[in-house]
């Protein structure tokens, strides 16, 4: 290479090494501020919006029937009587004997309904008693489960278990003796399913979960022998529900539910409820100003409740308590169907409150990102400016939380206390 | 119905953003000085006679034949305030031209960064929110620039004497973000504000070129008569004339292949005030620059040409009430390339910026590219 070539080549370095190490910026800085940051205060002002409500409903029964997971027994004294409905509206009427051909079930032996139960936070006692009974009336209507109560009657016992808490295995599978006549006389119909109620009783306060068949494998289902033959294998039936024939799959969901037949209610005039049982949910229609969702910036928009003591069952236990934003179209009236189409739970709002029934006084509930969804887009606003409270253990715990609503006394109804940023004209140095 | 009782002071609120995090971006920005990078070289002490700079629009009538010239500058800049130090690279197309002539007339058209306001930060603080002091980090960028359009007219009187005339159109847009964001276990919700300058405005500029004798060359122009706007969401949101600028530059040509150059130029940025806020400090800024040219080795058969000079001024906006200069030592390069018919300019700028409490030193570099086809 010649001098002046190398000497180009020096020289033309220069140039190319600025295009290479110039090809991106890097503008933001930190240490500098807020010396050289002047004028970047945030303007933060402050509003109580009351009453922010114009609708306080609670509404019931939640979860539908049906869909309670998992399902509560409960008996304690005059104040709590919860029971169960498991359906086998599909029978297995014949089966083949070892070494035959297939037959029709003539004889039942050893039916048994296995269940898994889960211990709840109240003590067992000594001993309780678990009875089947069969409910299997089809002319109730589906929708009307504590039709089904004179049913748990002596006349009605399919059969009973003992059980020692002593040898009670938490989440363990129990099985309770059927009667086998009973089930051999469905078995005969072709007309009829066997429709079991469950009912928990016991000298002292009992309360356990059973596992839906929603759950799959620890779901509960019913066995037999058909044949006396000690080589017969078992048969094993699932839950199945032929009604309601209408809505289309809603007979899927009664395959098994709850059915309340006594627990304390927590609903007063003038108050809102979330929880207990049946479950309550709570929806509540915001009228805010439109300045609010469309012309400022929300950083903090707290709803204060005052809450209202709820005494009798387990008042000291903890119960959580979520907003959910409801999503249900504006031309949706139906507000039991309304506050059932609601955002998942900590979408939206990730804060909730966790109370216990016994508390009173004032909480607040962060709902800053509700307020930013209720901005009005192309004239409308996407969703209709409600919220839906809802329990954590709804339908499946007695535990409730009740507040003052828009008829109690001002200081007591729900505000809305606001922190927001004003849609202000900046950029002027 | 019962109406919400709303317990507020709905506030005509205004909210200024000087922000920026640099001294040398503080208010509406910095700026580069409408020059070409052979100008850098030497400090800008040349600018006047300069036909690459887009500041005396009798220069252009130095270059009779069609000619365009882009510009290209980098910027690496650190920024000290009480210990700490943050370290950032801008870049700029500062200026392009394009010239061509017949005859005595020469015209051109040229579009140059007026003032650039680019800057981003982000910094932890806290916020009082309700009354209760909240951690929060805090966002701010700007982005975009006035620039300054161009077309100038020159006329050749005599081989002693040139004049010329420029009518400008200022143009830009700056986009501003704002906001802070807060710990999700606050459960306080973010807020990021956006928003667009933009600027419109005119002038016009006249200048000489005077060759009084064989070893000195004069240059003069001046930038008045104009009036800035500025526009944010389609409404007028503050007038203000457009900064005079005057400015005279010496050239001694005394030595063969040699240039010697200073310069003095005047802007009078306080005509800018009404645009800003009462947190905006504008300063008139006086420029003295000091250079020269020499002919280096040969490339190609060309001389090249080598280049360092001085620069001294103030910045327009200042710092904490406080006004900004700038000095900054300059060097470069020339290379003319295709026998003439095109010329690389490269320089480089050493400047130390203070005021307010802050310091400030950058390292700017310049890429300039004629082609005179």
């Amino acid at each position: 290479m010649t001098r002046r070539r190398l000497r180009a080549l020096l020289v033309l370095s220069l140039p190319v090494a600025l295009l290479v190490g110039a090809c991106s910026e890097r503008l933001e800085t930190a240490g500098s501020c807020p010396l050289l940051c002047p004028g970047q205060e945030l303007d933060v002002l402050d509003a109580l919006i009351d009453p922010a409500v114009e609708l306080d409903t609670t509404l019931g029964a939640y979860p539908f029937i049906g869909y309670e997971n998992p399902l509560l027994l409960a008996s304690r004294g005059d104040t709590l009587d919860l029971r169960a409905v498991v359906r086998f509206d599909s029978l297995v009427r014949n089966f083949t004997p070892t070494g035959d051909t297939l037959q029709a079930i003539l004889m039942v032996d050893s039916a048994y309904l296995n269940i898994q139960l889960r211990k709840r936070a109240v003590a067992l006692p000594a001993n309780f008693v678990i009875e089947a009974y069969e409910v299997s009336d089809t002319t109730i209507a589906d929708s009307l489960p504590n039709l089904l109560l004179p049913f748990f009657s002596p006349a009605q016992l399919l059969g009973t278990l003992s059980i020692d808490s002593a040898d009670f295995v938490d989440t363990g599978v129990v099985s309770i003796p059927i009667d086998t006549a009973k089930l051999r006389a469905a078995i005969g119909d072709p007309l009829i399913g066997m429709r079991i109620g469950l009912r928990i009783t016991s000298t002292e306060p009992v309360e356990l979960w059973m596992t839906t068949s929603s759950m799959g494998v620890n779901g509960p289902f019913l066995r037999f022998k058909p044949s006396a033959d000690s080589g017969t294998r078992e048969i094993v039936m699932i839950p199945s529900s032929r009604t309601p024939a209408f809505p289309p799959n809603l007979s899927a969901a009664y395959v098994d539910y709850q059915i309340v037949a006594d627990a304390p209610d927590i609903r007063a005039p003038t108050r809102f409820a979330v929880g207990g049982l049946p479950g309550n949910r709570t929806y509540l229609r915001f009228n805010l100003p439109r300045w609010l969702t469309d012309s400022v910036y929300v950083l903090r928009a707290r709803l204060e409740l005052t809450q209202d003591p709820v005494y009798g069952l387990d008042e000291a236990d903890t119960v959580t308590v979520s907003a959910h934003l409801a999503l249900g179209g504006h031309a949706l009236t139906d507000l039991l169907r309304a506050a059932s189409i609601v955002a998942p739970a900590g979408v939206f709002i990730s804060d909730s409150i966790v109370r216990t029934p016994a508390d009173s006084g004032v909480l607040s509930l962060e709902i800053n990102g509700a307020l930013r969804q209720w901005r009005t887009v192309d004239g409308t606003k996407p969703f209709p400016t409600a919220l839906v409270l809802r329990s954590d253990v709804e339908g499946i715990s007695p535990l409730g939380l009740r507040f003052f609503g828009l008829g109690a006394a001002p200081t007591l109804r729900p505000r809305l206390r606001i922190s927001y940023v004003p849609n202000v004209t900046f950029g002027r140095p | 119905m019962r109406r919400p009782l709303i317990l507020l002071a709905l506030l005509a609120v205004g909210s200024s953003l000087p922000a920026q995090g640099a001294l040398s971006v503080q208010g509406f920005g910095y700026p580069p000085g409408q020059l070409g990078a052979g100008a850098i070289g030497i400090g800008g002490s040349n600018g006047e006679m300069d036909p690459a700079s887009a500041l005396n629009p009798a220069s252009i009538g130095m270059t009779a034949r069609f000619s365009i010239y882009a510009h290209f500058q980098p910027e690496y800049r650190q920024t000290k305030v009480n210990g700490a130090s943050d370290d950032t690279r801008a870049l700029r197309f500062p200026s392009f031209l394009a010239t061509g002539g017949r005859g005595r007339f020469t015209v051109g058209i040229s579009f140059s960064t007026f003032l650039d306001r680019t800057w981003a930060n982000s910094y932890a603080d806290s916020q009082v929110i309700a009354g209760e002091t909240v951690p929060s980090t805090l966002r701010a960028s700007s982005d975009g620039a006035i620039t300054d359009t161009r077309f100038a007219v020159a006329y050749v009187v005599n081989q002693k004497f040139q004049v010329g005339l420029g009518v400008h159109a200022l143009t830009g847009q700056n986009r501003i973000a704002f906001g802070r964001s807060f710990p999700d276990s606050m459960g306080i919700g973010d807020v990021t504000q956006r928003t667009a300058m933009s600027y419109s405005g005119q002038a016009i500029s006249a200048g000489v070129l005077l060759q009084p004798s064989s070893t000195f060359l004069i240059g003069a122009s001046a930038r008045f008569a104009g009036d800035l706007d500025v526009e944010q969401s389609g409404a007028i949101l503050a007038k203000s004339d457009l900064p005079l600028r005057y400015g005279v530059g010496v050239a001694y040509l005394g030595i063969p292949n040699t240039t010697i150059a200073a310069r003095v130029e005047q802007i009078r940025w306080t005509d800018l005030e009404p645009l800003g806020t009462a947190l905006t400090s504008v300063f008139n800024a006086t420029e003295f620059s000091l250079g020269a040219e020499s002919a280096g080795p040969a490339f190609n058969g060309a001389l090249t040409m080598l280049r360092l000079g001085f620069r001294s001024r103030t910045l327009p906006f200042g710092a904490n009430g406080d006004q900004v200069s700038e000095r900054a030592f300059t060097g470069g390069f020339g290379i003319p390339l295709s026998r003439g018919r095109s010329q690389v300019d490269f320089a480089v700028q050493r400047a130390s910026r203070s005021g307010g409490g802050a310091s400030e030193r950058a390292w700017l570099l310049s890429l300039g590219l004629g082609i005179r086809p």
